[in-house]
């Protein structure tokens, strides 16, 4: 068998869903550093899909009825005349698009602010990545594609949505505001809206109805939580339809597995310190517990010839324990570089206030010779975005290659983009990243604390 | 139509599912029908095209399928962009695989059938056809390697008639 035919049959089994997590993560670190790999995986998707075709209108030409005959074939369903329909729509959309000039969808929000990269897909399929402040738009998407981006926007009415991070929301005004958050961080200040027709925030685990208030929203791929600092906001899970009423100080978490009840809790007071849990906090990066850190290190001696198997089995089963929660976190590609981002407001049962003594202990590994970025995303004490605030770590701070490093990094090194002299102390702590200014560097995290 | 096939593709690539990968096609191209769409070039339409199938495939497998099983942002980026920048090519390929499927051999067709069009799982293929899965997996790995060869090999003959 060729290695292409292996690399086939590793990507059929993926695609089946039948690899081991380990070897799912090893077909993943494929795809994203082989183009080759890449190229394997879209031949067999187009294969795929044109042979489900080509038999799909062989079924469909033999079930036509053959009249000429007097008699009728048919065993199965009709031609699908949608295919059909479907299929000649793309082409006369593609050949009249430089002709037709439709009227342009009515604008309905300004920018007010922005900052990183992000890019604007419009319901009418206009996309652009230069976005600038005080530009009109229609209704579409917008996504926020680095850790330090932001935007906020403006409605007619003057209600605003700031959104932060790696982010993508589907905005519509048609008599009724709608936001639909696909995943990341949404804040907004919302002017009364009429009774019968309140703003409405989708998520995949909750819809959220808004009559006039100030909330954040955190959306991971199966988890939503509101904080609401004014008025009131209905939540309804989508797993399975149970609503609250979520008043002003108070928070809630909805979730797509969870079929317990809706737990409203009160936001608590603050603290300052933070110590995050890794493996919960991570957004964006893979976490990796010690154990199989070690798996694979061992199994590089034994490649290498350092070590015998015998010994390393030995060695890993003194290591291994039941209790495997222990790890550290991988930066993983992102558009602006290899990137760690954390989320505190998402997992934090109370809110992290920055203050001037505050300073971020961070360890890790730095695998390659780059410097970094670090950054945080701060939210105003009493709701609403304040600004992403970040500093450069230059090489000479970190140690050589595989060393582990401890760096301490106080508060008052942190800078708005905007501004050399704002600070975010006072602020709320809401996120935290960390990215390569190298996209062939691998960083990995240890631990990250905000101590005092 | 071949423009149908990148973007089902780009679908099943997500769902994993032909029926579920077409019914996402049919609900772009009425999209961009009804909803009076205006690019600037055809390369936009296909962008669009491309992103929307990707939003819809993405919220079928979540309610169909595992979120684990759906592949990462980053590396369906990967395959979005190598694809849009591959376009030319691509269109040229899909219309030699359709020939090359033609002169495949009944039982190869038959597995594949089995495979894509009725959406059968290898295991549940391998209970059908009588065989080990292991040989199933092999046979379709080599089945799309000879596929793939034969796509090459038109292209290249198209491309000496044409010089």
């Amino acid at each position: 068998m060729s290695d292409t035919d292996g690399t086939y049959e590793l990507l059929l089994r993926y695609l089946d869903d039948t690899l081991c997590p380990e070897e799912r993560a090893r077909v993943e670190t494929m795809l994203r550093e082989q183009a080759q790999v890449r190229d394997l995986l879209r031949e067999i998707a187009q294969q795929a899909a044109t042979i489900a075709d080509v038999h799909r209108v062989t079924d469909d030409v033999q079930r036509v009825p053959h009249t000429t005959h007097g008699h009728s074939t048919e065993s199965g369903p009709a031609v699908k005349w949608p295919l059909l329909v479907a299929a000649i729509a793309i082409l006369v959309l593609i050949a009249t698009q430089l002709v037709l000039q439709p009227e342009r969808d009515p604008e309905i929000f300004t920018v007010n602010g922005l900052a990183g990269q992000m890019k604007w897909i419009g319901d009418g399929g206009q996309v652009t990545d230069k976005l600038t402040a005080g530009q009109h738009l229609p209704g579409g998407t917008l996504e926020l594609l680095s850790a330090d981006a932001w935007i906020e926007i403006q409605f007619l009415d003057g209600s605003q949505v700031s959104l932060s991070g790696h982010s993508a929301v589907t905005v519509s005004d048609q008599r009724q505001k709608m936001l639909h958050l696909r995943q990341g961080t949404l804040s907004a200040q919302v002017e009364p809206q009429p009774a019968n027709r309140p703003l409405l925030v989708h998520t995949d685990a909750a819809d959220l109805q808004v009559l006039g208030t100030q909330f954040n929203v955190d959306a991971q791929a199966a988890t939503t939580k509101l904080t609401v600092n004014e008025g009131r906001v209905r939540l309804t899970r989508v797993a399975d339809g149970q609503a609250i009423d979520v008043p002003a100080r108070h928070q809630v978490i909805a979730s797509i597995a969870d079929d317990h009840g809706l737990a409203l809790s009160r936001r608590v007071e603050h603290v300052t310190t933070w110590h995050s849990d890794l493996k919960s906090d991570a957004v964006h990066g893979k976490w990796t517990s010690n154990l199989k850190m070690l798996a694979a290190r061992l199994k590089k001696a034994v490649a290498n010839g350092n070590m015998t198997k015998h010994d390393a089995i030995a060695a890993y089963k003194e290591s291994a324990t039941l209790d495997d929660e222990q790890g550290s976190i991988w930066a993983m590609p992102s558009a602006v570089g290899p990137l760690v981002v954390l989320s505190v407001s998402a997992t934090s049962p109370a809110p992290v206030i920055l203050t001037e003594r505050g300073k971020f202990r961070i360890r890790g590994r730095r695998h390659a010779t780059d410097a970094m970025e670090v950054g945080i995303t701060t939210n105003e004490p009493h709701g609403g975005f304040a600004g992403k605030y970040s500093v450069s770590v230059p090489l000479d701070a970190l140690p050589g290659d595989d060393d582990t490093f401890e760096i301490e990094l106080p508060l008052g090194m942190f800078r708005k983009d905007t501004s050399l002299v704002d600070s975010p102390v006072g602020k709320e702590l809401g996120g935290w990243w960390c990215v390569s200014n190298s996209r062939f560097a691998k960083l990995e995290i240890i631990s990250i604390e905000l101590v005092e | 139509m071949h423009s149908r096939d990148r973007i089902a593709a780009a679908a099943w690539i997500v769902v994993r599912d032909a029926q579920a990968s077409e019914d996402i096609f049919q609900n772009v191209a009425i999209k961009a029908m009804t909803k009076q769409v205006r690019f600037e070039a055809e390369a936009a339409v296909l962008s669009w095209a491309m992103i929307t199938a990707r939003r819809e495939a993405i919220d079928w497998a979540r309610r169909h399928r595992s979120e684990s099983t759906v592949l990462h942002t980053d590396i369906l980026d990967l395959l979005e962009q190598e694809w849009l920048q591959a376009s030319d090519r691509i269109d040229a390929r899909s219309e030699a695989l359709r020939a090359c499927l033609r002169k495949l051999p009944r039982k190869s067709k038959e597995l594949l059938r089995l495979r894509y069009r009725d959406g059968l799982a290898c295991s549940n293929v391998a209970e059908q056809l009588g065989a080990g899965l292991d040989v199933i997996y092999k046979r379709l790995s080599r089945l799309h390697q000879t596929l793939k060869e034969c796509i090459e090999g038109r292209l290249a003959d198209s491309r000496t008639f044409r010089s």
